[in-house]
């Protein structure tokens, strides 16, 4: 039963991709208040916005690459053991899970009186996770070491997850009618992160010469790093308790700015520039460090003659692995680097004006239709991801606008989401999801939807 | 339209969008309960070269036996416990004495009892590669081992008992072991245990001698547990007789269904005067069939005699049991 449940847990670390933070619609969708998280530069025109409590800003994004639920669970007839077999032979340490998932709690914001600075401030709550399919590890569980030869590398095994409160003020400017800039101050505070990013070694078995098998653990360096979750090595009973505390500053704290621009060189285009979270978290509370280091290299033991009865010569070998590789726990403070996010977009508005219809003009954009292209990147522990979107922006009634969007990274060609934002009065519901055709949950690499609600002035 | 109706078809069309997004009509989580993981762990183990120093003085022959024992904490091991099931040891001798040697590894509990017994020979002059093979209930009572003892006997010398003192002469001995774990449940029952004697088996057909037959029928509910005619994949019964009777029998355990057709047959042979262990393993078309039993009906032959042996003090032990595996 413990070897399904690892196996379980590396396919369940091993589901997800690393775009999942990618918010394509929500980007430069400035009749939404959470636009200005992702550029604190973008181009929005409210006297004042606040959200709604706990309802501002839902966010939920599931990415998966390499594997879907129903390669495994699909009702196809297959055994399950055939399907599990073949994709942890298939799979490749590249593929990875990424689950972002927010909760605002706080979100307002006010012009100035100068009227043109916008400030901007809140408070919510982040979890991520990103893991990494650990081929060989999961390999091994699966079927050991009896493919004599076959080399079991450490490396593969890389996650990291972190439990985040994030109280931020920004400020955005309007330099002129054509140049929007902004940043964001973040303090961190973290109730809890493990993560294990640096290991490295191997470990083989091969024919023996004093014995049957030689097993080599070569160069083996361990190490996992936790916070927020252990005093010294016992589990803090106290840390659901304790949670609300250590979210909103009493955790392990860390700093972060957002950037971000929006440049309009004329009435019908606009290009939008940002980088989010350049920061960091100094983990310095309920820090724990365990790490093995070595290499042993055995065939059993070997007795030396006159053989003596009673000595545990079985226990040798055990001891022998202790003594090679040597484990250690620390209790050292560590700093950890969030993941920066990078996007930008290049828009091009065309169409009737918004007053040949009625509507209400805005003097940042009085034309209907939008089309454009948006860039995103965020730095994960690998390598960075990159996605492409295009879009199509609509403001359909007095009441109602729209993004179209297809997103196209190296995980999935067929992402189409869609954005809807109303205006009833001052009230703003908005609510956008991704990869809309995938109707099958589980037949999807990546399922993201953010909705929430705003008052605006 | 109001504003009210206008956030209610608005908001419905925000429920939908997300909800069209998960539907769970064409996956089934249950398959998790299928999943079967059989890792297959192999270990070097002990390793040794023993001289003809190492047998005492050469020159005071003979040779009668070499002993010693060491503790062997890994079956304690949780993950053995509960998901051993199967354990090769592969031994390889390079015996260069002008001697056979038999290998006996007397596998101890807590006790001092012996629950499994391994026995290897390393032939003289040669290279010697063995596969001994413990599976099935064997395992479970390795499992219960905490010391092993090891003795090398010099066997079919001339003169008796005595080693080979050719200068130089060596026996190199490698032992590695292959550990197959499954996660697939098992459970391990006793099934039957029972001693018959003289009189227990005359009375079967109600008079004295000449015995040759007796049979009996019970009725078998276990089949019709929904976990075993959905669950279990093999099950594995263990047949341990002692006979000291001077008769062979026959023991026949005929499995039938609701309408009496017969569903397996499982036949076991005892030979006089002995102990014979039987291990049957049934599984794939032979458990379906097996799974349809609602009884079992059960006989019991002489066979090569007409006549029970007489002698008094004679019976037969019987004692089974199962491992079933889902």
């Amino acid at each position: 039963m413990k070897l399904k449940l690892s196996l379980f847990l590396l396919f369940g670390l091993a589901c997800f991709k690393g775009i999942a933070q990618n918010k394509p619609i929500l980007y430069d969708f400035t009749e939404v208040p959470q636009a200005l998280m992702l550029n604190p530069g973008a181009d929005v025109s409210y006297k004042w916005h606040v959200g709604v409590p706990a309802f501002s800003g839902l966010s939920l994004a599931i990415g998966v690459k390499g594997f879907k639920v129903t390669d495994l669970f699909a009702k196809d007839g297959i055994d399950i053991n055939t399907k599990l077999e073949k994709l942890i032979f298939s799979r490749t340490p590249n593929d990875h899970v990424y689950i972002n998932q927010q909760i605002e709690f706080i979100n307002a914001g006010m012009r100035l009186p100068n009227d043109k600075d916008y400030i901007s401030f809140g408070f919510y709550e982040e979890f991520n996770l990103i893991a990494y399919y650990p081929k060989d590890l999961a390999i091994f569980g699966f079927e050991g070491n009896k493919e004599i030869g076959r080399v079991f590398n450490a490396e593969s095994f890389k996650f990291k997850t972190d439990l985040v409160g994030v109280l931020h003020i920004g400020i955005n400017r309007r330099f002129s009618e054509k140049f929007n800039a902004g940043a964001r101050f973040k303090i961190y505070s973290s109730a809890a992160e493990v993560r294990s990013l640096n290991n490295s070694g191997l470990f083989f078995t091969t024919q023996g010469i004093d014995n049957v098998y030689r097993h080599n653990l070569q160069d083996i360096n361990l190490s996992i790093q936790s916070a927020g979750l252990f005093n010294g090595t016992d589990y803090d009973e106290k840390f659901y308790k304790h949670l609300t505390n250590k979210l909103f500053l009493g955790g392990n704290l860390g700093l972060g700015f957002d950037f971000g621009l929006t440049y309009k060189p004329n009435e019908q285009v606009k290009v939008t520039a940002s980088i989010q979270d350049l920061g960091f978290i100094k983990y310095n509370k309920m820090v724990t460090s365990i790490s093995a280091k070595g290499s042993y290299v055995t065939e059993g033991v070997k007795l030396q003659t006159p053989i003596i009865s009673g000595v545990n010569y079985f226990q040798q070998i055990i001891d022998g692995v202790e003594k090679a590789i040597v484990r250690d726990t620390i209790f050292k403070s560590y700093t950890s680097f969030r993941s920066p996010k990078i996007n930008a977009s290049y828009a091009y508005s065309f169409g009737l004006p918004h007053s040949a219809e009625c509507f209400k003009p805005q003097f940042d954009n009085p034309l209907r239709n939008q089309i454009g292209i948006q860039l995103y990147s965020i730095v994960l522990p690998k390598q960075p991801q990159v996605a492409t979107t295009v879009f199509y922006y609509r403001r359909i009634n007095k009441y109602l606008r729209t993004k179209v969007t297809y997103t196209v990274d190296s995980y999935s060609a067929s992402n189409i989401g869609l954005g809807l934002t109303s205006h009833l009065g001052h009230f703003n519901l908005y609510g956008s999801f991704n990869n809309l055709f995938s109707t099958d949950f589980y037949n999807s690499n990546y399922n993201a939807f953010q909705f929430g609600m705003n008052f605006i002035y | 339209m109001s504003s009210l109706k206008k956030l209610t078809v608005l908001s419905l069309l925000l429920l939908f969008v997300f909800s069209a997004c998960v539907q769970n009509n064409n996956v089934d989580f249950t398959q998790v309960d299928q999943i079967n993981l059989n890792q297959q762990i192999k270990g070097s183990m002990i390793s040794f070269t023993t001289t003809i120093a190492d047998f005492g003085d050469a020159n005071n022959l003979p040779f009668l036996d070499f002993n010693f024992n060491t503790p062997l904490d890994a079956f304690s091991n949780a993950t053995i416990q509960n998901e051993l099931v199967k354990l090769t040891f592969h031994f390889n001798f390079e015996n260069t004495f002008n001697r056979d040697f038999a290998f006996t590894f007397n596998f101890l509990d807590a006790n001092g009892a012996v629950v499994y017994t391994a026995l290897a020979m390393a032939s003289k002059k040669d290279i010697t590669t063995q596969d001994v093979i413990v599976e099935g209930l064997s395992v479970e009572q390795i499992k219960r081992a905490t010391q092993v003892a090891i003795n090398v006997t010099v066997i079919n010398s001339v003169p008796a008992n005595t080693i080979d003192n050719t200068v130089g002469a060596y026996v190199r001995f490698k032992l590695g072991a292959t550990f197959d774990f499954s996660n697939s449940p098992q459970a391990t029952a006793s099934l039957i245990d029972i001693t018959s004697s003289l009189p227990d088996l005359t009375n079967f057909d109600g008079s004295n001698l000449p015995f040759t037959h007796f049979d009996f029928v019970t009725p078998l509910d276990i089949f019709n547990n929904t976990t075993i005619q959905n669950n279990l994949v093999k099950s594995e019964f263990h047949f341990e007789i002692e006979n000291t009777f001077n008769r062979d029998f026959e023991l026949i355990f005929q499995f039938l269904d609701g309408n009496n057709q017969v569903t397996y047959t499982l036949p076991i042979v005892i030979n006089k005067v002995s102990k014979t262990i039987s291990d049957v393993t049934i599984e794939g078309a032979d458990l379906v069939n097996l799974k349809k039993s609602k009884k079992v009906n059960i006989t019991a032959d002489v066979i090569n005699a007409t006549t029970i042996d007489n002698t008094p003090g004679a019976f037969i032990n019987f004692k089974s049991s199962a491992s079933f595996s889902f």
